[in-house]
């Protein structure tokens, strides 16, 4: 076809042929216009409306994957019409498309670990894959293991079965303690160095992880901390019978082992000034954390004897010593105000006493912390305030008021109010630990109000390149929080030194709120996994040594099975949450009409399950089986609101006329079909493809395996319509796309055997060859070449055939080779 | 095939017979539904059961099992009656048209309609719609080579195509399609009792057979007359045959007579088998070799349509499982021999060398994508399409055949007719595909039965049918359908707890000893 058609492509002048859609020319020039209903294989259908461009003249955008080109059109792919255009209609399906994208674990962990990936690659045994699939979004694994609160666990599905989650956080202190015990916490890839410099203040988690994600991008990062370690809380807040240092310390020297340069020892504002990383380094970021003990604002506050209860820990994460006295009144209803009081009795306090102003079930500290600290011995005092520390000359009593509870606060929380009634405790310390600040004081006036630093949803300060994560940038909050802005900072800091804007990563999930208990009938109970705790008595008798000795092996294959594998499969493939994040669009746009509707089925047949929850009508799968498969299988029933996609009759698709090819499986954009050979988990998040041949018939399709890079097993098996090698242009049969497990299977040969009696022992390569080619030549030699016999095989390869009949005529002498050719 | 898969794309007419092509062949399958479909291509579908084609199909011809030779010498007859045949590539490219005439005028349609239970009228119509083309191709599988007279059913079908001068364009040919993923290539290297690789008869090219490997494998050459599968497993049995060696078979689920078979491994003195699972025939051997699987490995395998194909390896094999081509190298090195080959490529270096129809594929050549032998240099692109240019000795011959009657027909005693094969979500013996999602799909044996006959014998859906010839029996679940004819079940032979080939017998085609799987006097029963 002759190219003489003329089009302006976003300014750019280009040709193309008579007839070619706008869609086809984008693509040729490297345009990507994003579709879900087009496919080049199949039939136009038109209905997702995605693929809008604004040609000059028009009154309307127009559809790029039907409207032919003209001479002289002037076509223009992104403008902001173009833009929000595509956005509404990404929200408007997304407003029908009823399912979870990622599970309900993974979006209650700040940090997004893929909690889905590690804990089934952990109860698969897989425990190196568990570790990577870790470290992709949860950098201190084994310590995060053991100090976090797990808000995974507490939107775990499994709580609605057997009203316990899956045991998430010790599954993940598991991993984390294998790759610690191997000696190898994974393979340190080889870094691509992309010539620019990030400068990272403050080496806690926050960090730390900043420091992980930019340098796997490619960075050089230089991480200062004002400590002689890093670890920042983790390491100065968190009491060695909680997180033993050796732990966090070989995690971050394993980050470290990524080529991350450090700078102990060194304090912005006291020993580097921001100015002068700003000049050094192409970005700042700043993660110093939040050090300061909030005061309790009553009298008596400075006495010799109160102490802040940051400041009380990091003392004692220091291993100094500390004069408490006997009794010890703590201050406080969080995880810092336990550390505290159960430190206080380590360090020889013979009472202590916690002082909380609303009740234990307003107290935000963990369940277990609060066990412990009670199984150890601290007393409670519930509904109390401080109203005065007295003493003369050091603290001897701490005055308090009783208090009672009033109407919620703004943190939901029902609002402690005093009831003027008061008493007093004999104490000899006051650890204040009611809350923490940032020190500010190493940074400009402009940078903060005060109180915190000013940022943006982007991490970015109003100083250009200086950015701000972790309890610096939202006030104290856990670890696995700091995690996850360093993460998220990291990638803003990127778009930024890349693309000039800092940018963190949109996220677009479709989430399903409205499930109960009712929704998990069907699913078995099976009780989680609990860790082994040393009592209270023996826990006090080593006072600094680790004492929940986490999950067994055993329990960990046990409590991974537990996981019901919420979240799409699809999740890493499915393009309608692939250009939802290009676009920005946000699910919640549009009021969900109904959830999942009765008409709107879910079924599993042995190869693939059909969601149609999640169809967005796209009509890709009816065309692929009536024009690639040629089977016509399913098809639009029903009309208007009811329309869905099935099999004629109401039938299922096991009693239709589909014969499992899967093509329409392969290339439905969204998770509304996905294929059930999956091994354990979903796709996994690293994949890489092999072109091979198929194994079964004589056709020859050449097919894509699709390898989980993290196990090394294959997880699916497609083809390539656009292949230049494919003879059979992208089809296939359910043998080729579905039938390939065996692969895995657990009864594979793995070891020659030797029959010895009538029974099969294992043997080693060399016995076996050895006594094969002595029985051979000797039958050779006494009976003749012709007493040997050799079948070769139709499956094999050319080479292997080529070889045993070689192996046959030159080296036993025979042409007694022949092969199952007419079976 | 002679031609490629494009071709397809280029007929007008297709005739496919003996091929239940979208159960075995199911991409080929799309690919002429699609044509029939779109108005491109007409369908003459000849099978004596209703398979799923035969709904596509302009022209239905159900022909009765066995009565092929008969049925194609009858559209010979008329198309040479009616002055269809191509009379000027006849003869320039065809000897012998006279004999052919002369045999195929006793084929009346009156006659072939008696013997194939066709009508008249669809013989013609299938003869004329072939005839006219212009461009006609015709496939066939196992539906034609798996009987007794199999080689007579082949040499028809290409007196046909001859006949019509369908040969050498696109959109012609005569085109079986291959069952198993590398038979083509397992014959083209030489692994024939009597053909070297590149099918160098070493019976009739003795001389330039001896030279040959002496010059390239610095060997000589055993000319004595090799056994065939046929006569080995005969040679097993009788003791004659000592050490045996299974690469990737299982003969005792896809060869027929099932007893026999064991018994004859059983009575190997040293049996040898290498392969991924233990097989029903690994069971039975002295030492098991694990080898790895298609995944694990790299190679080649040549298709149905000739061309070479990498296979590229994906996955580690599992614990101490070795790709094929190691064990037999090692093998042969413990055996004495100073084989140095380092990978599969060097090994296909050879392959080049030995092999004229290869001499032009390399590894680096198949990485830009398959290649069509004959290739016989590096520069040559490959042949999709043979005989374009006329025959290599010049003329092609014409080989009428007479029909004969099946060795078994249904009698008194065995009424029905039994025919094995496979089916769609099922391979072979099923070491693979029974441990797939497949397995939990059709999870053991079924037997197409009538309705006709399912309602005499009180038979329902599901219910266990026991299908008995004089060899054995099967039981397996009744699946009711019209896609077999009245007095004929269909057994699908994956299945290795109930095989099917215990009802087959030891009857073969007499030159290629192809077993004759299609055709088995049988009983049936509600079980």
């Amino acid at each position: 076809m002759d190219r003489d058609v003329k089009v302006i492509l976003n300014g750019k002048e280009v040709f193309g042929y008579r007839g070619q859609k706008i869609l086809e020319l984008c693509a040729e020039n490297g345009i990507e216009i994003p579709t879900l209903c087009y496919d080049p294989h199949l039939t136009l259908h038109g209905g997702c409306s995605l693929c809008l461009v604004e040609v000059k003249g028009a009154r309307n955008l127009v559809r790029a994957c039907a409207m032919p080109i003209n001479n002289g059109m002037e076509i223009q792919t992104m403008t902001d019409r173009v833009y929000g255009a595509r956005q509404l209609a990404l929200q408007l399906l997304l407003s029908d498309h009823v399912g979870d994208c990622r599970p309900p674990c993974q979006l209650a962990c700040p940090a997004r670990g893929d909690v889905k990936g590690y804990v089934n690659y952990a109860a698969e045994g897989e425990y190196r894959a568990s570790l990577e699939a870790l470290h992709d979004n949860i950098t201190l694994p084994a310590s995060i293991g053991r100090i976090c609160p797990a808000p995974c666990e507490e939107k775990c599905r499994r709580n609605f079965v057997d009203e316990e989650p899956v045991s998430i956080r010790e599954i993940k202190r598991f991993i984390g303690d294998w790759g610690i015990a191997s000696g190898d916490l994974g393979n340190i890839p080889e870094i691509k160095e992309n010539g620019k410099k990030v400068a990272i203040v403050g080496g806690g988690p926050a960090g730390v992880s900043a420091a992980y994600y930019l340098r796997r991008m490619g960075y050089a990062v230089t991480l200062f901390d004002k400590e002689p370690a890093l670890g920042g809380m983790m390491r100065y807040g968190i009491p060695d019978y909680r997180l033993p240092q050796p732990i966090l310390q070989k995690e971050i020297d394993w980050i470290l082992a990524h080529g991350i340069e450090t700078r102990l020892d060194t304090a912005l504002g006291r020993d580097v000034t921001l100015d002068e990383l700003r000049k050094s380094y192409d970005s700042v970021l700043l993660a110093m954390g939040c050090w300061k003990s909030m005061p309790m604002r009553v009298p008596g506050e400075d006495l010799k004897g109160v102490l802040g209860g940051i400041n009380f820990l990091y003392e004692v994460n220091n291993g100094r010593k500390v004069d408490l006295g006997s009794k010890v009144a703590v201050i406080g209803g969080g995880n810092t105000a336990m550390d505290a009081a159960r430190c206080a009795l380590r360090y020889g306090a013979g009472k202590v006493y916690v002082v909380y102003r609303r009740t234990r079930e307003e107290m935000p500290a963990e369940k277990m912390e609060i066990d412990e600290a009670m199984e150890e011995g601290v007393e409670f005092i519930f509904l109390a305030a401080p109203v005065a520390v007295e003493g003369n000359g050091k603290v001897e009593r701490i005055v308090c008021e009783k208090m009672e509870l009033g109407e919620p606060d703004a943190s939901g929380r029902r609002r402690p109010v005093p009831t003027g009634e008061q008493f007093t405790l004999e104490v000899d310390t006051v650890i204040a630990a009611i809350g923490q600040g940032a020190d500010l004081t190493p940074l400009p006036g402009e940078m903060h109000d005060g109180r915190k630093v000013s940022s943006d949803k982007h991490f970015a300060t109003p100083m250009e390149g200086v950015f701000v994560c972790g309890d610096l940038n939202t006030g104290p909050d856990i670890a696995v929080a700091a995690i996850g802005e360093g993460h998220w900072a990291a990638e803003s800091i990127n778009h930024f030194i890349q693309e000039g804007v800092p940018h963190r990563p949109f996220e677009c999930d479709v989430v399903r709120d409205d499930l109960g208990p009712e929704d998990f009938l069907d699913e078995e109970k099976q009780p989680q996994e609990h860790p082994v705790h040393c009592p209270g008595d023996v826990r006090l008798s080593r006072p600094f040594e680790e004492y929940n000795l986490g999950l067994s092996e055993e329990q960990v294959l046990r409590d991974g099975s537990r996981c019901m594998k919420c979240g799409c499969a699809d999740v890493h493939e499915c393009k309608l949450r692939k250009f939802g994040t290009d676009y920005e669009a946000d699910p919640e746009t549009f009021p969900k009409g109904e959830y999942s509707r009765p008409q709107r089925t879910v079924e599993a047949n042995k190869y693939y399950l059909r969601n149609m929850d999640k169809c967005i009508s796209c009509g890709v799968c009816v065309r692929a089986c009536s024009q690639q498969a040629i089977y016509s299988a399913i098809d639009f029933q029903h009309r208007g609101m009811k329309t869905l996609i099935a099999p004629a009759l109401d039938r299922g698709i096991e009693d239709s006329t589909c014969v499992f090819c899967g093509q329409c499986v392969q290339l439905c954009p969204t998770g509304a079909l996905t294929e059930n050979s999956v091994h354990g988990i979903s796709r996994p998040s690293r994949s890489r493809v092999v072109k091979t041949i198929c194994s079964y018939c004589g056709v020859g399709c050449e097919l894509n395996i699709h390898v989980d890079e993290l196990t090394g097993k294959i997880w699916n098996v497609t083809t390539d319509y656009d292949s230049a090698t494919s003879m059979n242009n992208g089809r296939c049969c359910v043998k080729g796309r579905f039938a390939w497990s065996f692969v895995h299977s657990e009864d594979r040969l793995r070891k020659p055997l030797i029959k010895e009696k009538g029974v099969f022992r294992e043997a080693s390569w060399d016995e076996a060859l050895g006594l094969v080619a002595k029985k051979f030549t000797g039958f050779r030699d006494s009976s003749g070449p012709d007493s040997l016999a050799f079948f070769t095989s139709a499956r094999c390869t050319n080479e292997e055939n080529y070889l045993l009949q070689r192996f046959a005529r030159e080296v036993m002498g025979t042409n007694n080779v022949d092969h199952c050719a007419h079976l | 095939m002679t031609n490629d898969y494009e071709s397809i794309r280029h007929a007008d007419v297709a005739l496919v017979i003996g091929s239940n092509t979208t159960e075995n062949h199911p991409v080929i399958g799309s690919w002429l539904k699609e044509q029939q479909k779109n108005g491109k291509t007409s369908l003459i579908v000849c099978d004596p059961r209703r398979i799923e084609l035969d709904d596509f199909a302009d022209i239905k011809v159900r022909h009765r099992s066995g009565s092929d030779v008969a049925l194609l010498n009858g559209l010979m007859n008329i198309i040479i009656s009616e002055g269809l045949y191509e009379s000027e590539f006849v003869e320039k490219n065809v000897e012998k048209f006279d004999e052919l005439k002369n045999l195929v005028a006793e084929y009346t349609p009156g006659k072939v309609s008696a013997i194939t239970g066709v009508p008249e009228q669809t013989l013609k119509e299938a003869a004329r719609t072939y005839a006219k083309g212009p461009n006609s191709a015709i496939f066939y599988t196992m539906g034609i080579t798996q009987h007794k007279y199999g080689t007579n059913n082949v040499k028809t079908v290409a007196n046909l195509a001859l006949l019509c001068g369908m040969l050498g364009r696109p959109g012609t040919g005569v085109n079986p399609l291959r069952g198993q993923n590398n038979v083509q290539g397992a014959c083209d290297m030489g692994c024939l009792p009597a053909l070297l690789p590149g099918y160098l008869n070493i019976a009739k090219s003795t001389e330039q057979a001896v030279e040959k490997v002496k010059k390239l494998w610095n060997a000589k050459l055993p000319t004595a007359p090799g056994r065939s599968i046929v006569k080995i497993i005969e040679g097993a049995a009788s003791g004659e045959i000592k050490g045996l060696f299974i690469m990737g078979e299982n003969p005792m689920v896809s060869d027929p007579d099932t007893n026999h078979v064991r018994h004859a491994l059983e009575n190997t003195e040293f049996l040898v088998v290498q392969d991924i699972f233990l097989t029903e025939t690994a069971q039975l051997a002295d030492v098991v070799f694990p080898a790895t699987c298609w995944a694990e490995k790299d190679g080649t395998f040549t298709n149905t349509c000739r061309a070479v194909q990498r296979i590229r390896k994906a996955v580690n094999a599992p614990g101490e499982a070795r790709p094929d081509w190691e064990i037999i190298l090692d093998l042969a090195k413990a055996c004495g021999a100073k084989w140095n080959y380092s990978s599969p490529a060097d090994v296909m270096e050879e392959i080049s060398r030995f092999v004229p129809q290869y001499g032009g594929v390399s590894y680096d050549r198949l990485d830009q994508g398959p290649l069509m032998w004959p290739c016989p240099d590096k520069d040559h692109p490959g042949t999709p399409n043979l005989y374009t240019t006329g025959f290599p000795r010049g003329k092609a011959t014409f080989v009428p055949c007479e029909w004969n009657e099946p060795h078994e027909w249904p009698d008194a005693e065995y009424p029905f007719l039994a025919t094995t094969g496979r089916s769609l979500y099922h391979y072979h013996t099923g070491t693979m595909t029974r441990r797939t999602p497949s397995a939990e799909f059709i999870k053991s044996l079924y037997i197409e039965v009538n309705p006709e006959d399912a309602a005499a014998m009180g038979l329902g859906e599901g219910d266990d049918v026991k299908v008995t010839s004089r060899r054995g029996s099967v039981v397996g679940e009744a699946r009711i359908t019209d896609r077999v004819p009245p007095k004929m079940v269909f057994v699908p032979f994956h299945f290795g707890e109930q095989p099917a080939n215990a009802l087959t017998a030891s009857v073969w085609d007499i030159s290629t000893e192809t077993p004759a799987y299609k055709i088995n006097a049988v009983k049936v029963e509600k079980a």
